[in-house]
């Protein structure tokens, strides 16, 4: 989009899909939003309006795949024979990266392939980086991720797990670290993840469209604001953002340093067996996100309530299906929540919501 | 809308609904050719024929009084490479540097796109077109190229099919500000040309080429805005596009009528062209509003039996507490209110006439099966993935070593553009003279396969016998199997039938549906008792068979019954012609070639099913006294086989 994208802070409700964004932009480790819903929920447009919220980031000058001149060990090769050489490394500001994966892309342009160019005008043989490497210390968002191509949904999910991407084509052998936040986005009724994608993603959302008559109102009077004038629109939202922009860089100095007491721990483990998710992976993204829920919120520790609300979203995609329960993954997680953590607190958490 | 022509009304009315529809129509083409490219465009609902044609004339001369535009057509199987673009090989080749070409999005940029037969267009297609519009760009990165073209059309989406189960995706209806039907409309009718004079209520003339620019200046007041979401959500329309569009189609209509607030006409209109089309349910005029006991009782206007009225907004005590508009009750202009409830009743009454006369009727079965939502999803996956069967996909490089087939086409591509680079390694690399260099070299990373869609779509029909014997024994048992069949089903993303026979005929339940909920509600209800029609039984089973074998499905039937037939086809009772159209009805199944399996439920396996099996050529089942799961298994391995050789 050419014009400013709409402010991230003026979107409706949906505030779920927002703190989980949120929560990913805060500790990428998370791994990954998918957000399933309705058609016309906002749903690219949050993903857009997050890029521009989030705080600049450092990057070493003249590195291709955009590498952070603090990092050690994980950058790129030129870079790290540079660290090596113990040179002074220049480096500057850049917004960070959101790359879109358009639909119809081919694996070359998503993984990187010989230079076309260089081959054709001075017979060199060159790498050309793709849009995994663009999208490195940032998001790849992919809309309507159902329709993607299986080979490249794999492809993706395995550079993203690793942080690395590994081409070995036409004579060429380049690896470069790509580690990015994967945000996939899709309305169900085109077709089913695979469970094995599913799983992949660390939060899962789903968006529904506003329920009640004043909140459509406010969607449409926004969205007419914006696209009238969309400078003015974005003036109008500024402070909103800057205070927003304030909290998440915070949060992202302290979620390092956040504890997690050994009763949330165990707790997590808890919410984990009572609902039999598979492996590891549910209670490590729970934690996660409860880490940066915290950080988001300026608290010291992380606690019950914290992990009451991220639960939802880090595990209702991991629920072994269970075809003749008639209710929905959500209402199962609910269930579970409230028996683990009691009603008091889940009703509390719901007042909070 | 479902059956576009409704049968339940006399010829008078039908004339008169073609005529209403046919203004409405010439309505929608004074819109778009005032705005093109705001409203998204328009689907047409009508055969290939003169009415089409006519309708699609007046919009081209329509728009051309505003200046030429192009008219593009989306060809129904286009490939990737020609809908995005990508590396034009021989402009690449002759110029000696990549050089990047425009896909047919991109190049109907402030142009008309059409999609003919869009019933038929894929969702990954249909997903390619609503990305294009929604960021009015053409993304491409595709074969070592990228590029981004700005563009924007007016769709239009020609919807030819005959009933609700195949529609256009909805991701393009979604987009697209009209839904028209022209389906009644007669040549006669379409040909009169002093229709357009009499009933264009928006525009006097033509509109001006001014009125887009007046557009703009439009003011979309909050009451303008709220106006339109009572009366969607009165209506039941959920989609938030539909919301927006309406409200452009206010503002493209109040500048067409040279005013720069919108008033009460223009949200009429756009009730009855945008919104009325979408209704999922008929909207009740509240009569006397100031009712007092009503107020707090009927929040909920979804109820099925008595749709009780939406209430008015000044009377929701609840708005408040969204916290969306803190300064909405206290405000000073607390009189605006009621003015602004009576727009929304205008616009209720408007838009109430143009629904369509059978919407009550399909409203009444949709609360009867209580799950539009899900039927309606099932449907849509079906129709999507029959399509793509054995559609050939974009060649993906690899080499055809694991039993692929070698795509020459684009193996020779991809090998094209380097071949000055390899022949010149070549040339370096060979003695001089020593090999006669090949006309086209073709390195291993060129390999393209050929790949297809082959998703083996499958469906299972379940053939219960309810009747009174089958009941007595074990219908509870059966019933059981089927849900454990349905579960592996639903794993499978198999979708399923379900036929029942009793008393004099058989039922189907359950037309095909990848709906687990529906069919486990439908066995659920499945009553017991009565005679045995088995022959009716096995041909209803083989013409849902028949019709999923068109749609390219693999079809297996399973029947639980227990083999005695004592009602004939035409309903008669009596033992022995039963079991003789019974046999017939086996033998034609037979024909079929279907799999088959056949399932005793009797106390003692039973020579008449197990004869009827062999007449089918199916598989027999004896399990008298079998639990649930073994039948769930023999299914299984009935399946397994099946799929080793099919």
């Amino acid at each position: 989009m050419s014009n400013a994208p709409f402010p991230f802070s003026a979107i409706v409700g949906q505030d779920e899909m927002k703190l989980s964004l949120l929560i990913a932009a805060v500790d990428p480790s998370v791994g990954g939003v998918l957000v399933l819903g309705d058609r016309g929920t906002g749903k690219s447009t949050a993903v857009r309006a997050l890029a521009a919220l989030l705080p600049k980031m450092r990057v070493t000058t003249g590195c291709r795949y955009g590498c952070d001149p603090a990092a050690t060990g994980s950058n790129c090769s030129e870079c790290a024979a540079l660290k090596a050489s113990g040179a002074t490394i220049k480096s500057h500001l850049t917004p960070v990266p959101v790359v879109d994966l358009p639909l119809g892309a081919t694996e070359d342009r998503v993984i990187g392939a010989l230079d076309l160019e260089a081959a054709l005008t001075s017979g060199v043989k060159s790498f050309e980086p793709g849009l995994l490497a663009k999208s490195h210390r940032g998001f790849l968002y992919i809309d309507e991720v159902n329709l993607l191509e299986d080979h490249l949904v794999d492809l993706l999910i395995d550079v993203a797990a690793s942080g690395e991407n590994v081409v070995e084509r036409e004579g060429l052998s380049v690896r470069h670290p790509a580690r990015f936040v994967l945000v996939g986005s899709g309305n169900p009724e085109e077709g089913e993840l695979r469970p094995q994608l599913l799983d992949r993603f660390g939060l899962s959302v789903d968006v529904t469209t506003p329920k009640t008559v004043p909140e459509r109102v406010a969607v449409i009077q926004r969205r007419d604001a914006y696209e009238r004038q969309p400078a003015e629109f974005a003036a109008q939202w500024k402070r909103a953002e800057d205070k927003l922009r304030k909290q998440l860089s915070g949060a992202r100095e302290r979620v390092g340093s956040m504890a997690i007491p050994d009763a949330v721990l165990e707790r997590a483990a808890q919410i984990c067996i009572a609902l039999g998710t598979d492996g590891l992976r549910g209670e490590l993204t729970l934690m996660r996100a409860g880490r940066s829920l915290a950080a988001l919120e300026s608290a010291t520790t992380v606690t019950d309530t914290h992990l009451r609300r991220v639960a939802p979203m880090a595990l209702r995609h991991r629920l072994r299906r269970d075809p003749l329960d008639d209710a929905g993954s959500s209402s199962r997680v609910e269930r579970v929540l409230n028996e683990v953590f009691g009603d008091e607190l889940s009703a509390r958490v719901t007042a909070v919501a | 809308m479902t059956n576009s022509a409704p049968v339940d009304l006399t010829p008078d009315q039908l004339a008169e609904q073609a005529a209403s529809r046919w203004m409405r129509a010439l309505q929608v083409i004074d819109l778009l050719a005032a705005n093109p490219f705001g409203l998204g465009g328009v689907c047409i609902r009508a055969r290939s024929g003169p009415v089409r044609d006519e309708w699609v004339a007046r919009l081209k001369s329509a728009l051309d009084a505003r200046g030429s535009m192009r008219w593009h057509r989306l060809p129904l199987a286009t490939t990737d490479d020609r809908l995005l673009g990508g590396l034009d090989l021989q402009a690449t080749l002759a110029a000696g540097r990549p050089i990047s070409e425009q896909g047919l999005l991109a190049q109907a940029n402030n142009g008309v796109l059409q999609v003919a037969m869009a019933e038929r267009v894929t969702s990954s297609v249909a997903a390619r077109l609503a990305a294009a519009m929604d960021a009015g760009l053409v993304r491409t990165e595709r074969d070592g190229v990228q590029r981004v073209d700005q563009t924007k059309w007016l769709l239009i989406v020609y919807d030819e099919s005959l009933d609700d189960d195949e529609r256009p995706p909805a991701a393009l209806l979604d987009r697209v500000a009209f839904m028209i039907d022209l389906t009644l409309v007669s040549t006669r009718l379409a040909g009169v040309s002093s229709l357009d004079t009499a009933l264009n209520v928006v525009a006097s003339s033509r509109p001006s080429a001014g009125a887009c620019a007046l557009e703009r200046s439009v003011v979309v007041d909050e009451n303008s805005v709220t106006a339109i979401c009572q009366t969607a959500d009165a209506m039941g329309v959920v989609a938030l596009r539909a919301q927006q569009l309406a409200v452009a189609v206010s503002c493209t209509a109040a500048a067409i009528a040279e005013r720069e607030t919108i008033v009460d006409e223009d949200l009429a209109l756009a009730a009855q062209l945008v919104l009325a089309p979408r209704a999922t349910r008929v909207p009740e005029l509240h009569e006397q509003p100031a009712e007092s006991e009503q107020t707090e009782a009927d929040s909920e206007p979804q109820q099925s039996s008595e749709p009780t009225p939406p209430p008015p907004q000044d009377e929701q005590p609840s708005l408040n507490s969204e916290g969306e508009d803190p300064n909405r009750d206290n405000s000073p202009d607390a009189e605006n209110q009621p003015d602004d409830s009576a727009m929304s009743d205008r616009m209720i009454e408007s838009s109430r006439a143009a629904l369509s006369a059978n919407l009550l009727r399909q409203l009444a079965e949709q609360l009867g099966g209580h799950s539009a939502a899900t039927g309606a999803q099932g449907r849509y996956g079906r129709e999507r993935e029959s399509q793509q069967r054995g559609r050939p996909l974009a060649p993906r490089r690899g080499d055809a070593r694991h039993g692929g087939r070698v795509h020459v086409l684009a193996t020779v591509r991809a090998a094209a553009p380097w071949q000055p680079v390899r022949r010149e390694l070549r040339e370096r690399r060979a003695l001089v003279g020593a090999v006669l260099s090949p006309k086209l070299l073709v390195e291993r990373d060129d390999w393209h396969v050929a790949r297809r869609a082959f998703r083996s779509e499958t469906l299972t029909v379940f053939a219960v016998d309810a009747s009174g014997s089958a009941a007595l024994h074990r219908l509870a048992e059966a019933k059981g199997a089927v849900e454990l069949l349905l579960a592996e089903c639903y794993i499978r993303r198999d979708q399923v039938a379900l036929v029942s026979f009793r008393g004099k005929i058989a039922d189907v339940l359950l037309p095909p549906t990848r709906s687990l909920v529906r069919a486990k509600r439908s066995l659920t209800a499945l009553p017991g008792g009565g005679g045995t029609p088995l022959a009716s039984g096995i041909d209803q089973a083989v013409a849902i068979a028949e019709a999923a074998r068109r749609r390219g499905m693999t079809t297996t039937i399973v029947f639980l019954t227990d083999g005695r037939a004592n009602v004939a086809r035409d309903g008669t009772p009596g033992r022995p012609q039963a079991a003789l159209d019974a046999l017939d009805a086996a033998k034609r199944l037979r024909a079929g070639g279907y799999t088959t399996l056949m399932i005793d439920t009797s106390p003692q396996p039973q020579d008449s099913a197990r004869l009827l099996a062999e007449a089918m050529r199916g598989r027999y089942l004896g399990l008298p006294y079998a639990a649930a799961p073994v039948i769930s298994a023999a299914v299984r391995a009935e399946r397994a086989k099946m799929a080793k050789n099919p």
